[in-house]
This record gives structure tokens, sequence and C-alpha cells, in this order.
């Protein structure tokens, strides 16, 4: 290959990977790589000659004995059972341990709006003017539901920003781009995103997904009957050494206009 | 799912269930890159022996790999050169002119090498995006000029224009990054 085969070949590799898969007859492929490497398919049972064997004189026939094929266990089946017990440990933490931390007293998060009582100030009060209304704002660590489980345990030191870049809507719901700037994948599972309805305040289910590049997509369902006008994106982030998952800090929030698909980043300070 | 490192590191074991799993993960786009180097020129046949090549290499070369290797990526460029190298003998291509030449071994050359990559993809990147297929198609798929007329519907000596309009560019670019160096 020429040298200029090889740069052409070394500035072009995607190329390589944006290729279609086709079709093509997998087990032929399969086939003829084992023939070729000389290894037999598995369960196969393999012949051979029979040999003679002398012994006192006479020649006897060695039988060859079929051997049945041996049933591989894979290592995961042995541990399926307990990784299903390991996921209903963690769901039930996710889902209570909030709950019995904060009624048994430990934890070091600090006292959502609830236990602070509503009135000017806080990010979460309902419409001004009002001290008492009958939408009483409980926050979700207060009910046990966390609207959006945390990520696992971050490493330390991160930079960038986060931006709320698209809020489209669909027939099911509507759906939030977040970019976390600058940020792997690891760093981007430091953040909490919680979602309420900035009108009553009221807590929101959603869903995110994470992808390479640094963005999350926060899904919300219609379904909702607390869904009304506008919802608050609030975005928290783990901060020490991780004994505790109540140490987070508060980040940034976004307020979504769902009529006009706005979205305006909050300020901190209000 | 068993990603691209469970996979590699039973295949160092010798685990033929692990060969299966790249095999039925793979083989299709492994085949899709040789169908596209080979044009017409290849039979269902030849696909099939060519990505068996691909994953014969696989099997045999598996400690070599990094252990962050890419597999996909790395079945796609070795069935290209197997691909090629069944091609090259039945094959007329229009090679670009070698004038350049320039040491890649030392730390300088090296640096060359990878500005030189960069003036290349620059410049094919900007070419109209009908030269750049064609440019593409011939010199990274080596496909024959008869197959990129048929596939872009385009008579052949459009395709030799545009051609030899992209080795102009290529020339032009590298050589003038010769002088200033």
């Amino acid at each position: 290959m020429s040298e200029i085969d090889k740069l052409v070949n070394r500035a072009f590799p995607d190329e390589l990977r944006n290729v279609e898969p086709v079709s093509v007859d997998e087990d032929a492929v399969f086939a003829r790589t084992l023939e070729k490497l000389g290894l037999d398919a598995p369960g196969r049972v393999r012949e051979g000659p029979t040999l003679l064997k002398k012994d006192h004189g006479k020649i006897q026939e060695k039988k060859w004995v079929e051997v049945p094929p041996e049933t591989v266990k894979h290592r995961w089946m042995s541990w399926t059972g307990w990784a299903v017990a390991a996921c209903l440990v963690v769901a039930c933490a996710v889902s209570w341990g909030p709950w019995l931390a904060s009624n048994l007293g430990f934890g070091t998060r600090e006292p959502g709006p609830a236990e602070k009582g509503l009135g000017g100030g806080t990010p979460y009060s309902l419409s001004s003017g009002s001290s008492e209304t009958d939408g009483v704002f409980v926050p979700a660590e207060v009910t046990g539901h966390t609207p959006y489980p945390p990520f696992p345990t971050p490493s330390a030191g991160e930079s960038g920003e986060i931006s709320a870049e698209e809020l489209s809507i669909g027939d099911g719901g509507f759906t939030v781009d977040l970019r976390f700037s600058g940020m792997s994948v690891a760093e981007i599972g430091r953040f909490e995103i919680a979602a309420y309805n900035a009108e009553s305040g009221e807590a929101l289910e959603c869903s995110g997904r994470t992808n390479a590049s640094g963005r999350v997509e926060v899904s919300f369902l219609w379904d909702q009957k607390y869904l009304v006008g506008e919802a608050r994106l609030e975005i928290s982030r783990l901060t020490g050494d991780g004994s505790s998952k109540y140490d987070f800090e508060f980040v940034d929030s976004f307020l979504l206009d769902l009529a006009s698909r706005k979205i305006t980043s909050m300020d901190d300070s209000e | 799912m068993r990603g691209d490192y469970d996979i590699l590191i039973q295949i160092r074991r010798k685990e033929q269930s692990a060969l299966e799993i790249a095999i039925r993960r793979y083989a299709r786009y492994v085949a899709a890159v040789i169908q596209k180097t080979l044009g017409n020129a290849g039979t269902p046949q030849d696909v099939e022996e060519l990505s068996s090549d691909a994953f014969v290499a696989l099997w045999e070369n598996a400690e070599r790999l990094r252990d962050d290797s890419d597999l996909k990526y790395w079945l796609a460029v070795v069935a290209r050169n197997a691909a090629l190298k069944c091609q090259r003998a039945h094959q007329y291509t229009e090679m670009l002119e070698e004038n350049l030449i320039f040491d890649s071994s030392s730390p300088q050359g090296r640096l060359e090498k990878e500005e030189r990559i960069r003036l290349v993809r620059s410049a094919v990147d900007s070419m109209e995006s009908v030269d750049r297929e064609v440019f593409l198609r011939h010199y990274f798929w080596h496909q024959p000029v008869s197959q990129i007329a048929s596939e872009m519907e385009k008579n052949q000596s459009a395709i030799k224009s545009r051609l030899a309009r992209g080795r102009e560019k290529l020339r032009k670019v590298l050589m003038k990054e010769d002088c200033l160096l």
C-alpha cells in the first residue's frame, strides 16, 4: 500500500465505522471459521478410526463410546439469583431509604421546604401572596419517592457547565435535553435531577438516559394529573465522600414552559 | 450482554462460545465491509470466506489486541485488508502520485505525517459531495471505476474526471505543505 493510500486510510476511520450491516449466513461463517481453526462444532462427537489392540494374541477391536454433550453452565447463571436480590435491595433502599433516614434521624441532607415551612424566598413556595394553600408541597425525599434514582458515587473533580438545550413535546409526554459540557459520563453520574410542577411544587416522575456525548435526555409522561403549565427542573450534585447519600449541593435549575417550549435558567440566588 | 472486553478475554482462553458470539454479533458488519470493498467482483461465497478469515485472525491474534480494543473496528480493518488483497490482482486502480517522499520514522517525520493526515482529510472534506464520495469509493474502498459509475449512475469518463480533480487537489495541498516545511 502506498504512503498516500495509508494517509487516506488513516484520515477516514469513520468510513469503516459507518458501514450498514448486510445479511450473511452466520452459521456458514461460523462453520468455516471452525474448520479453518481445526475446531469441532459444539456438541459434535469426534469420530475416529477403530483402534486395533493385541491382547494375548487376539486382536480386540476397541470400541468408541459416545460421550454425551457437556452442558456449559455459564458463570453468570449462578449469579442471577444474587443479582436479582441485589437489585431488589437497591430498589428498596432507594424507595424507602430517605424516609427511613429522615425518620430515624440519619443523613445530613438539609431539610426540604416542607420541613422548613412554606414561605417567600424558598424556591418551592406556592403562588405569591398565599401563605397556606390546599396543595402542600412535599418534596420527593420526604414522601420516600425519588423521581430520579441517584447515580453511582463519583470521582472527585469536575468542570464544565450544564445547559438545557431542547424541549420536545410528543404524544406521550415531553423531553428536555440537558447537556453537561466538558464532563465525562462518570462525572455526569454525580448529578441528581429532580422535577417539580412549578406552580404547585409537586414532584414529577421522570426518567433519564445518558449518552456518551455528555447529554442526558430527561423524559416526562403526560398522564400525571399534576403536570400543568410549567415544570421546574432542579439539578444537584453529590458532594463529600459519598458516605451519606444526602450530601447534595444545588447546582442549577431550569424552568420549562410547556406552552411556549421555552427553557429559562433560574438564578440560584432567588 | 457481553462487551468486547469479555469476548476478547474469553477468546484468549480459547472459549469457542465467545468466538461464536463475536461472529453472531459482527458477521453482518464484517460482510458489509467486504462486500463494499469487493463490489461486483465478490460472490456471496467470497464474502463468507473472507468473513471467516477475519474471525480466524481474531482467534489467532487475541493475545496481541489491547484490552480496550474496539473489536468491530478491528474486524473491519482486517476484513477490508483481506478483501483488498483478494481484489488487487484483478483490478486496475489509478494510483495517486507518489512523488511526495518524507521520513515517517523520526519524531519530526511522525509529526509531519499527522499533519498530512489532517491535510488529506481537510482537502477531501472540502470537495464537492459527489467528488468526495467518488474519491473515497476509489481510494478508501478501492472500488473500480466501473463499479462506482454503475452504482452512482454516472458514466465512467465522468468518474475518472472527478478522480483526476480530487488527485490534483490533494497533490496541490500536499505539495504546498512540502514547500513550507
